[in-house]
């Protein structure tokens, strides 16, 4: 998989990077070094093997819904860069960026 | 073929599902607590903190998925749908991408002409609510409280099956009240834990379709109709008047600001791709056992709609008793039980005159609810079968009702016990009729002379002798004979 500019540029902006242009043109020939070495593996003939994911586990296996400790509000707060007593304060977004989607 | 453009909508609901504790951790989760109690250290993203699912989430979102007649999945998986926003600590939420828990369903609704119409249900995926932010009006700051991140939601997408903003407002009452009898989401709109995403598009008689727009921000039934029909009218501008069409626009997102009625551009949508989805590599698949969903499917109540059918069709009822006693999950349990008799149902008509009139009646005075009621379904079962065996009188029955709705007991007991039952000896019905005739000797000169009226005064006056308990019907008898 050929990795140019454009795409560098576009996943930096998903991941909130600033790169310079020096940075960005030095990134895409390594990513594409990279994603060579992958296809490589990629084309190995495993057979009909399923992928090496985890092994399922079972509804018995799951957590029972019962309340645990929840963490000390004022801990919380402390961790944030800005808050006001109780709630955690950010610069406003609205509208730009991806809504909250639940 | 019509000439007329054709709406299709579809609807995206997410769907908090009604645990003690979040999705992947063990902080309690629920509405109206203070900001940021709620909060462990999965929910923060803390290095070293593991997600764990809640079975009660799966088991619900299961639960739901059946209802809307969904196939459940035998392998499900979880991913990370990737993007920054402040109201997700950890940078991405922990959804569903490609192997959702319930696929394939779909639900019964009336369409505009009042006929039934499928709509077809693509998925419900179970992944973790963000949390939520107010943003401070013309300020440059927000606000974000946690406790919401992490509840578990349940989202239930739709096929664009819908054709005009009635059926999604249908659809979307439908899907609340299937909740609602289920017991797995309380469904509410304003708490938020019900949301709904309708996406809109039209399609003209030459081919042309406009963008999809997804329409976010809206908190109720009537205002997701309202957005709809907005977009229809606003679409169709923007295609007659510039072209707009999909494939020269992209696909976006709007909000519904409901106090100039109208919706905003919010953004233009992220790809999939722009999302990085990939498996969530804290989490193992999960293999959801044959039998785990079919004693699922055995413990699902009757549904709203099939319930209704039954009541109008089979047990008779009026369409208006029909729509009052499947109003909510209460008052029809209640019905239920009332009508259940110890040897078979009782007569249904019966059983809904007394809950949709006496007892409504008295709700309605009190601002009382089904939970304050003293009175035991069962025990009205019991005095509708004493008025129905002749053993008390409409009149008694009525007064005994007042009391027990208050105070609740067995109808049968307490008639025996003050000795209420209706009187049905003949003889002491024509001594209280003779005793009625000898006190009001007016009434019967009056009556003989002419005056329809005058008998009524006989009437009341043995019944009040009888105590009330009298059988209305014998003492008309005895009084037409003994009044010639």
């Amino acid at each position: 998989m050929d990795i140019d500019e454009t795409l560098v540029r576009h996943v930096a902006q998903l991941a909130r990077l600033e790169l310079t242009d020096a940075e960005v043109a030095g990134i895409a020939p390594q990513l594409s070094r990279i994603f060579a070495h992958v296809d490589q593996v990629q084309g190995l003939d495993v057979g009909d093997a399923d992928p090496a994911t985890q092994s399922p586990i079972a509804m018995d296996d799951l957590r029972r819904d019962e309340a645990g400790p929840t963490l000390d509000p004022r801990a919380v707060l402390r961790n944030a860069p800005q808050h006001d007593g109780a709630f955690l304060v950010v610069p406003r977004f609205l509208g730009d960026v991806e809504d909250g989607e639940g | 073929m019509s000439d007329a453009p054709r709406v299709l909508v579809g609807v995206e609901v997410h769907l908090q599902l009604k645990t003690t504790t979040k999705c992947f951790s063990p902080s309690a989760y629920h509405y109206g607590a203070d900001p940021n109690t709620l909060i462990d250290p999965v929910v923060m993203g803390l290095p070293g903190a593991l997600p764990v699912l809640n079975r009660e989430a799966v088991r619900l979102a299961i639960r739901t998925g059946l209802a809307l007649g969904c196939e459940i999945a035998e392998v499900t998986k979880w991913d990370r749908k990737n993007y920054f926003y402040p109201d997700l600590p950890k940078g991405y939420q922990i959804s569903q991408f490609d192997q959702p828990l319930c696929f394939d369903g779909g639900i019964e609704i009336d369409d505009d002409e009042g006929n039934p119409k499928r709509v077809r249900i693509r998925r419900a995926h179970l992944e973790e609510d963000t949390g939520k932010s107010t943003h401070d009006e013309g300020g440059n700051k927000s606000r974000v409280d946690l406790n919401r991140a992490g509840a578990p939601l349940l989202e239930i997408v739709s096929e664009p099956d819908m054709t005009s903003a009635g059926e999604a407002e249908r659809y979307l009452n439908a899907l609340r009240e299937i909740v609602s009898f289920l017991g797995t989401s309380d469904g509410n709109m304003q708490e938020g834990n019900l949301r709904c995403e309708p996406n809109v598009n039209v399609i003209f008689a030459n081919g042309d379709k406009t963008a999809i727009v997804e329409v976010k921000n809206i908190n109720s039934v009537r205002n997701m109709g309202r957005a709809i029909e907005c977009e229809v009218e606003r679409q169709t501008r923007e295609y007659h008047e510039h072209g707009r069409v999909m494939g020269n626009t992209p696909r976006s997102t709007r909000g519904w600001d409901d106090v100039n009625g109208t919706t905003v551009h919010q953004r233009f949508k992220e790809s999939a791709d722009d999302y990085r989805y990939f498996p969530e590599p804290d989490l193992p698949p999960l293999h959801i056992e044959r039998r785990y969903v079919e004693a699922e499917r055995a413990d699902l109540p009757e549904l709203p709609r099939a319930r209704r059918t039954r009541y109008r069709d089979t047990l008779g009822l009026s369409a208006y008793d029909t729509e009052i006693l499947t109003a909510g999950p209460a008052i029809s349990a209640w019905f239920e039980r009332a009508l259940a008799g110890p040897t078979g149902a009782r007569d249904a008509k019966l059983v809904a005159n007394w809950v949709q009139g006496e007892l409504m009646r008295h709700l309605n005075e009190q601002k009382a609810s089904l939970e304050d009621v003293a009175l035991q379904p069962e025990e009205l079962g019991e005095l509708v079968d004493l008025v129905t065996a002749g053993t008390i009188n409409a009149r008694t029955a009525k007064e005994l009702f007042r009391e027990l709705v208050v105070s609740g007991g067995s109808p049968a007991a307490i008639v025996e016990a003050r000795g209420l039952a209706q009187v049905s000896d003949r003889g002491a019905v024509e001594a209280a009729v003779r005793a009625a005739m000898e006190r009001h000797a007016q009434a019967v000169e009056d009556f003989r002379g002419g005056n329809a009226k005058a008998r009524g005064r006989i009437f009341g006056e043995a019944m009040k002798e009888l105590k009330g308990q009298g059988d209305p019907k014998q003492v008309n008898e005895v009084l037409t004979e003994l009044l010639g």
